[in-house]
């Protein structure tokens, strides 16, 4: 399924843009989890979250959206 | 009261909730971009007591966002420049001044005695550190956290609600976190956070509109876009932290924290070049061959002695000193603890 990915903070530089056409065969947030770190390698050294639905989702999640929220924490100050 | 007025006028405020206001206790933890103008528009609204916990000095690069300070109090330290004019702006305040570095030692001791805590804190060790002691202390904190043009707000442990921890389980690895000195910031971001959170403060305290718990604000300034985004309580990892006795070390050393050495740290005290800032006159001396002296106040001048910034290590009496003169030689450590450890240490290891 073809996935809209909106990225924040540094994920922005790591993706290369804000937001992203991202064609996926994940089910599971896990399983997009591990997609994203093969499309994107250094995202395997980074922390960070996914969201649908304005929901954040941890784990084993299932899909139901086609916008997915990535974002990392951030810690300036 | 007069100065309330404005406040009293609003129906959802009124003199009851000003006067809640006026009895609350709020610690903020930083005096930084977000710091300030939550210290400023708290003690405008006359929040009875606020304290306020940063070690650090002022220098010139703070300026452009942290706006409680003028170029005249550049090398001064900030929780002291923050009280005198938090002062100025309103005297019927109580205003706690905590020059030292947040730890998993004082964080419990710190917050016990405040209501609420604002993390305005630059490093993820001191935000790690500060949800757990509220967290152990039953104290709601509100979190806000910036990167270029982005921010982060959330209300956490909001009657026993959503951490820290919920969104993020574990601190970061110490590789991936940006160098805090390296990383521009938007000064108005910071501005806008703090006074968001001085907000939340406000609806905490007065019980009124949605409060940010279980609930995470993103905001870009570049995109006018702000999002909420939702997520759940982790009550396990919850319950974990509240069966702890003491704070849990947190494995990480982000910020002006790493640039601060504790003598358990050192392993060969040889390998350091130390300079003691004291005056000349102060007590007690260190008779030592490894130590060298360049008093605070004549340190601008003779700094060019040091031969090998990243190897100093700066000491003075009780580790604030040292920091201020950090400020004029950026690469170099500052010891933790004061002359008299390091004295014991020294002959210990001699």
């Amino acid at each position: 399924m073809e996935l809209t990915l909106t990225f924040f903070g540094k994920l922005i530089e790591v993706a290369g843009n804000e937001s992203i056409q991202f064609y996926s065969k994940a089910t599971t947030m896990q399983e997009l989890r591990k997609e994203l770190i093969q499309t994107f390698p250094k995202l395997g050294t980074l922390t960070f979250q996914l969201a649908q639905n304005n929901k954040i989702c941890l784990g084993k999640a299932t899909i139901k959206s086609d916008q997915i929220d990535i974002f990392p924490p951030f810690s300036g100050g | 009261m007069k100065r309330y007025e404005k406040h009293i006028l609003l129906e959802e405020i009124g003199l009851e909730g000003q006067n809640k206001i006026s009895q609350a206790k709020v610690l903020v933890i930083g005096a930084g971009g977000l710091g300030c103008p939550v210290l400023q528009y708290l003690t405008a609204a006359g929040v009875g007591m606020i304290g306020i916990v940063d070690v650090d000095t002022i220098c010139l690069s703070n300026l452009q966002r942290q706006i409680l300070y003028t170029e005249k109090e550049v090398g001064k330290l900030k929780v002291e420049v923050a009280k005198k004019h938090l002062e100025s702006l309103n005297s019927t305040i109580k205003i706690n001044t905590y020059p030292v570095i947040l730890s998993e030692n004082n964080a419990l001791d710190l917050i016990s005695q405040y209501d609420i805590i604002v993390d305005c804190t630059d490093n993820f060790r001191s935000r790690y550190i500060i949800n757990d002691a509220c967290v152990m202390s039953g104290k709601v904190f509100v979190f806000a956290a910036i990167y270029k043009f982005e921010g982060q707000l959330s209300v956490f442990n909001f009657r026993g609600g959503t951490t820290y921890r919920c969104l993020f389980p574990n601190p970061p690895k110490e590789a991936e976190v940006p160098n805090c000195n390296q990383v521009g910031v938007l000064g108005v971001l910071a501005g806008i956070m703090g006074i968001y959170q001085a907000n939340e403060v406000l609806k905490i305290l007065l019980n009124h509109g949605n409060i940010l718990s279980g609930q995470l604000l993103t905001v870009n300034l570049l995109s006018q876009k702000q999002t909420i985004l939702f997520f759940e309580k982790d009550e396990k990892k919850i319950t974990e932290i509240r069966s702890k006795k003491s704070i849990e070390p947190i494995d990480l050393n982000d910020c002006i924290v790493n640039q601060v050495i504790s003598l358990e740290k050192i392993k060969n005290p040889k390998s350091f070049y130390w300079v003691d800032v004291r005056e000349e006159d102060e007590e007690p001396k260190i008779n030592s061959s490894l130590v060298h002296t360049i008093p605070l106040s004549k340190f601008l001048h003779h700094k060019q002695n040091i031969p090998n910034k990243e190897n100093t290590i700066l000491f003075c009496g009780s580790g604030v000193r040292s920091l201020k003169a950090l400020t004029y030689l950026k690469n170099a450590k500052s010891l933790e603890e004061g002359a008299s450890q390091l004295k014991q240490y020294l002959e210990k290891y001699e």
